[in-house]
């Protein structure tokens, strides 16, 4: 690739001798302007809004929003039983979907890595759920998984098994949008998967393989550790996507059979905009900020620089 | 220490800050009997953790500028 | 290359697993295609039918009853203004943050972070901000407001924004700077540098990136649901109005999910030597 070509940053802080009129400096700050303006004002203004209705009185049902109240939304939130009973959900929501994704996502990256033919047409037909959105398909989804014309108990039912009531059983609901989550991104754990499998060097497999090294050696000692990078990379996307789960839900579920699937992006909404308790919704809001925040300062963010600046280094 | 360190140490402090106040209010206010006592008390915790936080962060650049800066010295006398 | 002799068996039983992998995959896609060809009668029916005389009868009824290209006109003005407004604000930046690292990376963290942004947390204010704007008379001649266009155009330029911005870095990174310093010495202002050799060299990685953010427009269902009612409605919320009294008319959800679907199946085919790029910020050059 044509990295290698690319110089160091330490190279490019040219003399301010060869710049007429304007410096660098300058330059840089003007270029990046539009875009700032842009993300300060609509990213910033609304959270400070979220945050001054956080410690207000504000339910919309009474017309504007109402006096300071300190810290006392953030008490009610944080005793409410509904709200920690959607970060459960949520967080078995992510756990499962996660961890079946990122397995089913490997173990399909082995598979096709090893194919010898048709790997082109494999790969195009792993990307087609991901250029579809959540809330088209997953409301298809919902006709598969009717008990009465639903495609997933015909064939249940052709082969002898028990067909259960999918979105509507009160134990199942939550596995089923867990399906189709999986239905729609284990091809994307499986194409970056796929994608540092085939950037692996040869040089060791070929030295581990004159060694007389087991295939599990080889795997253990090998594979993973190279594409542990990028493994993690993946793991950390794919769970800060789906804490975020809401399209899924909304479509599959809203939140039913009684709160069961209800994530907490979907109390959030329900509290804020069915039931117009800004105040307690804006709280929620505050503390999940701050939960993706953190997540990101600790996980993602020394990830994608560590990829950056070796990119960049060529 | 580097306005970039510092920018770094003082935004995680404000996090620590905040993290403290959360679980706080969600754990620990419920053994007060005073909420003011228990507002106040917290903000003291709060503050002290996030401040212990960022003078640690600050004594480490420090500790490895110095370290950094003998390095280079000792380089610099092999050189001569 | 040394490659461990596989037997037979082995290759049978690979291609057999992966048959059945692409068959869960595709199977909903196909399903959902095979069911917007079939005649009413044959939609709701158990068991469900695989022989049947195809029709359009659910597109007509999709378009016509349900004024399906209406949404499909408000998803377009909206998905291509976004559009254009991310890939431009966002070429500048990337490129500032590429050649002269503007901010020493914490700018570029800062706005990644707010890529992490839950849509969710911000919806709140932004439908209070809308509802106020959209009852001003600057906020209704520029369409900022509840159900007008102007306010899901905000809010996908701003959520698009900071991954758009990460993957143009990457693209960037790898055009050589010697060009560049060639043709500044050659008397070129940096404007004129950007224009004439910065942007045609990365135009691949330009066209890369807004199809993706119109991937990501088109597709986006939170704000369009809780911004819009109906004149800015968008497809992901027009298939929605398909629920009715009877019931959810799943022939005509068929046939507008195709229609929504496809043409972005399309774009990520065409793209597809990008796909693991772009989906990881630039981050894995797959």
């Amino acid at each position: 690739m044509s990295q290698s070509m690319s110089i160091p940053a330490s190279q490019t802080r040219r003399p301010a001798t060869m710049s007429a009129g304007m410096s660098d400096r300058w330059f840089s700050i003007l270029l990046i302007t539009p875009a700032m303006v842009v993300i300060l004002v609509f990213a910033l203004l609304p959270l400070a809004y979220a945050l001054d209705v956080s410690f207000r009185f504000a339910d919309l049902t009474r017309g504007r929003l109402g006096d300071f109240v300190g810290l006392d939304n953030y008490r009610i939130v944080l005793a409410d039983e509904a709200f920690w009973k959607s970060v459960g959900v949520t967080l078995q929501f992510t756990v499962s979907a996660v961890v079946l994704e990122m397995v089913l996502g490997i173990a399909i990256a082995f598979l096709i890595n090893g194919a010898t033919a048709g790997k082109g047409i494999i790969r195009s037909l792993m990307v087609l759920p991901l250029a579809t959105s959540a809330a088209v398909t997953g409301l298809f989804w919902r006709y598969l998984y009717d008990t009465q014309f639903g495609l997933i108990n015909y064939f249940l039912g052709l082969l002898h098994l028990p067909q259960p009531n999918w979105l509507g059983d009160y134990t199942i609901a939550l596995w089923s949008v867990v399906l189709f989550d999986v239905w729609q991104w284990t091809p994307f754990v499986a194409l970056i998967a796929l994608a540092g499998l085939q950037a692996l060097p040869k040089e060791p497999f070929e030295a581990a393989e004159l060694d007389g090294a087991s295939t599990f050696r080889v795997l253990r000692t090998l594979t993973f550790p190279m594409l542990k990078p990028v493994l993690f990379l993946v793991l950390v996307l794919r769970t800060i996507d789906s804490v975020r789960l809401y399209d899924a839900v909304a479509v599959l579920t809203r939140g039913g059979p009684g709160t069961t699937t209800e994530s907490m992006t979907f109390y959030l909404y329900r509290t804020g905009l069915k039931l117009f308790r800004m105040d307690y919704a804006s709280t929620m809001a505050v503390f999940f900020l701050y939960a993706m925040l953190v997540a990101s300062l600790f996980a993602l963010a020394p990830l994608l620089k560590q990829f950056s600046t070796r990119a960049s280094e060529g | 220490m580097s306005f970039s360190q510092a920018w770094d140490a003082g935004f995680r402090a404000v996090l620590i800050y905040i993290g403290v106040v959360f679980a706080w209010l969600g754990l620990v206010e419920r053994y007060f009997g005073s909420q003011s006592v228990s507002v106040v008390v917290m903000n003291v915790v709060a503050v002290a953790l996030a401040l212990a936080f960022f003078l640690r962060a600050r004594s480490r650049a420090v500790a490895e500028r110095a370290r950094a800066e003998a390095e280079v010295r000792a380089l610099m006398e092999e050189a001569v | 290359m040394l490659q461990r002799p596989t037997s037979f068996a082995t290759e049978v039983l690979r291609y057999g697993l992966i048959v059945l992998v692409l068959a869960f995959i595709v199977f909903p896609i196909l399903w959902m295609v095979v069911t917007s060809f079939k005649p009413p009668q044959d939609v709701m029916v158990s068991p469900p039918r695989f022989l049947f005389t195809p029709t359009l009868d659910n597109y007509v009824h999709a378009i016509w009853e349900k004024n399906f290209l209406f949404y499909i006109k408000n998803t377009l003005f909206i998905s291509v203004t976004s559009t254009v407004l991310v890939v431009v604000a966002g070429a500048l930046a990337a490129y500032s943050f590429a050649r002269y690292n503007v901010g020493d990376g914490h700018i570029l963290f800062f706005i990644l972070s707010t890529k992490m942004f839950p849509a969710i947390a911000v919806i709140l204010p932004y439908f209070l901000i809308f509802r106020d704007t959209g009852k001003t008379a600057v906020g209704r001649f520029l369409g900022v407001g509840l159900d007008q266009p102007g306010a899901l155009i905000i809010s996908y330029t701003m959520f698009n924004l900071p991954f758009a911005i990460w993957l143009l870095v990457s693209f960037f990174q790898d055009i050589p700077r010697e060009l560049e310093h060639s043709a500044r010495l050659d008397g070129l202002s940096r404007m004129k540098v950007l224009r004439k050799v910065v942007f045609p060299l990365a135009a691949p990685g330009i066209a890369v990136t807004g199809v993706f953010t119109l991937i990501f427009c088109w597709n986006e269902f939170l704000f369009a649901y809780i911004l819009t009612r109906k004149t800015a409605s968008t497809i992901t919320v027009g298939v929605e109005s398909f629920f009715t009294l009877q019931g959810i008319l799943w022939g005509p959800v068929a046939a507008a999910a195709t229609i929504s679907v496809l043409p972005m199946m399309a774009f990520v085919l065409l793209m597809q030597r990008y796909m693991v790029r772009g989906l990881t910020f630039g981050a894995v050059r797959g």
